[in-house]
């Protein structure tokens, strides 16, 4: 099968992707190693660093968020496979004499066991690190046990407001009780339209008939729980999703929210500001207050046509933190 | 014949080669659950195997680089369960020739090992489904006859983990990205299942010579 992507060859994809990366960026970003991204100017060893690992073939994610306010390091692994132990590890070596180590980790089987065997191998020199797991999707239900839980865009938020927290000076414990916080009232239902080719084997990740949508499947194809449906309107889909996620979240009426909608790659912002609009007068109608508003591409997968929306319950700490300077490529804050 | 370093390092160049010649196969069956790259992470692993097997060490020391070579090459869940074996089965002995009892323990405190980092099961669909059964078949294999060869216990281990994975086709996936498929990965053969049965069998075969 021919691919229409343009590529040089697929074992270097990783590698030469972040080097146009942090070229291009080379304010905000660069590489401490072949695929460990940092800031252009490291923070102040003072304060508390935020890491996060995960594949790529995500972009922006993850290392789009990297600087001032946000990561201090994203440790990346192959396209959409999580970092082998032995990266981590020296991704977490790196800021050793910081005040503390938080890695955001997203729920996949790859990425926790890595972050697990990476963190193991930091403790043993004495390196102690904290985590938070990501488990926003609700695809398998509002009230699913975390295993059936997948991380998907809510990590990026969540870094917005630990990274703000953590350039305040707050100590690790102070930075864990406010993402944990925020973790547990967030929630993502993706869905899919199109789906992608996995841009080094050229296989198509999973297969959706031409007139079907998804709702629920993860940001690396895997399958809903509803299965294929008739394609619906961009009002129809935000009416079913948006209540379930409002379940998800218990979000009661005079509350304050945060409405993401993170698009995967084909979709257009068009189309997103279509899903945002229905979304957000559904979100009023029940009486919550949106106090922070985003359509972009924040977390992709290749040419997958769909998006993840995202709804969290902000109290004014997480409200205010959103609002806080950043200056990450793919999140500046003014 | 016993086990050293020599049958090590011919075993991983077998396993290799099979991989790579299973490459696009192995890719596919995991597109069909998974994200279609299952191939492409197992031959980086082998390729990390093979070269940090030719760096001369004690038996031990080589699983253990083995082990290390493999995490470094490679990432996903691949990275950390066949990095943890090899690494646990380093953890088993000091010696530089194992017998059928020797190579049998050594499989099991690499299963031990794996079991650290997932708590998947026989039957859950994953590669525990080839890995579980045959350390204990080479186990049985080494208990009930004292004088079973390393060829044997390797023979029997690899004949086990074939059954486990050609069985993952029935199941339902309960781990890893296929899991959300939920019924629907009934009839897909589970690709890290397949690929940890060509692995056992290439320890069968490099044994043997």
């Amino acid at each position: 099968m021919v691919m229409k992507k343009f590529l040089n060859k697929p074992e270097n994809l990783t590698k030469e992707l972040l080097e146009g990366y942090t070229e291009c960026y080379n304010r905000q970003v660069k590489l401490a190693t072949e695929k460990i991204v940092v800031r252009a100017e490291a923070k102040s060893k003072d304060k508390v660093a935020i890491l996060t690992l995960g594949g790529a073939g995500h972009e922006p994610a993850l290392s789009g968020f990297v600087g001032y306010g946000m990561l201090d390091a994203s440790i990346v692994g192959d396209i959409f496979a999580a970092p082998g132990g032995p990266v981590v590890y020296e991704g977490l070596k790196l800021f050793k004499d910081y005040a503390g180590i938080i890695l955001v980790v997203l729920n996949h089987a790859g990425d926790v066991m890595n972050a697990k065997m990476g963190c193991m191998m930091a403790q043993r020199d004495g390196i102690k690190v904290s985590q938070i797991l990501t488990s926003d999707d609700i695809a398998a239900g509002v009230d699913a046990p975390i295993e059936d839980r997948r991380g998907l865009g809510g990590c990026i938020p969540l870094i917005k407001i630990i990274g703000a927290a953590a350039e305040q000076g707050k100590s690790v414990d102070e930075i864990l009780a406010i993402g944990e916080k925020f973790n547990q009232r967030m929630a993502t239902l993706a869905v899919t339209m199109k789906t992608a080719t996995h841009p080094q084997s050229g296989q198509y990740i999973s297969t959706l008939p031409d007139d079907k949508m998804e709702i629920g499947m993860g940001q690396h194809g895997e399958g809903g729980e509803t299965g294929p449906v008739a394609i619906k309107t961009a009002d129809e889909t935000a009416e079913i999703m948006i209540p379930e996620l409002i379940a998800a979240v218990h979000a009661k009426a005079g509350e304050k929210v945060v409405l993401i909608v993170n698009g995967s790659g084909a979709t257009t912002l068009m189309e997103m500001f279509l899903i945002y609009r229905k979304s957000a007068e559904l979100l009023k109608k029940a009486g919550l207050e949106i106090v922070f508003g985003r359509c972009d591409e924040l977390l992709t997968v290749q040419e997958s046509g769909g998006f993840q929306l995202f709804l969290a319950v902000a109290d004014d700490e997480a409200a205010k933190l959103l609002a806080e300077p950043s200056d990450a490529p793919y999140w500046v804050t003014k | 014949m016993p086990f050293t370093k020599e049958t090590l390092r011919k075993i991983l160049a077998e396993a290799k080669e099979v991989i790579e010649s299973k490459f696009d196969y192995l890719n596919e069956l995991d597109s069909a659950t998974g994200d279609g790259d299952h191939g492409t992470a197992i031959l980086s692993a082998m390729k990390g195997a093979v070269e940090a097997a030719r760096q001369d060490a004690p038996l031990a020391q080589m699983f253990q680089n083995i082990g290390w070579g493999i995490m470094n090459a490679t990432g996903g869940s691949t990275s950390s369960l066949l990095g943890s074996f090899f690494l646990g089965m380093g953890d088993a002995f000091d010696k530089e020739e194992l017998n059928g009892l020797g190579i049998s323990k050594a499989l099991d405190s690499g299963l031990k090992q794996v079991q650290m980092m997932t708590t998947a099961k026989v039957g859950d669909k994953t590669l525990m489904d080839a890995m579980i059964p045959a350390v204990e078949a080479a186990r049985l294999t080494a208990e009930k006859d004292p004088e079973a060869t390393t060829a044997d216990v390797l023979a029997a281990a690899a004949a086990a983990a074939a059954g486990g994975a050609s069985s993952t086709d029935q199941l339902v996936a309960r781990f890893g990205r296929a899991k959300n498929l939920g019924e629907r990965s009934v009839g897909h053969r589970d690709a890290g299942a397949v690929s940890m049965s060509y692995i056992f069998q290439a320890f069968a075969d490099g044994s043997r010579q």
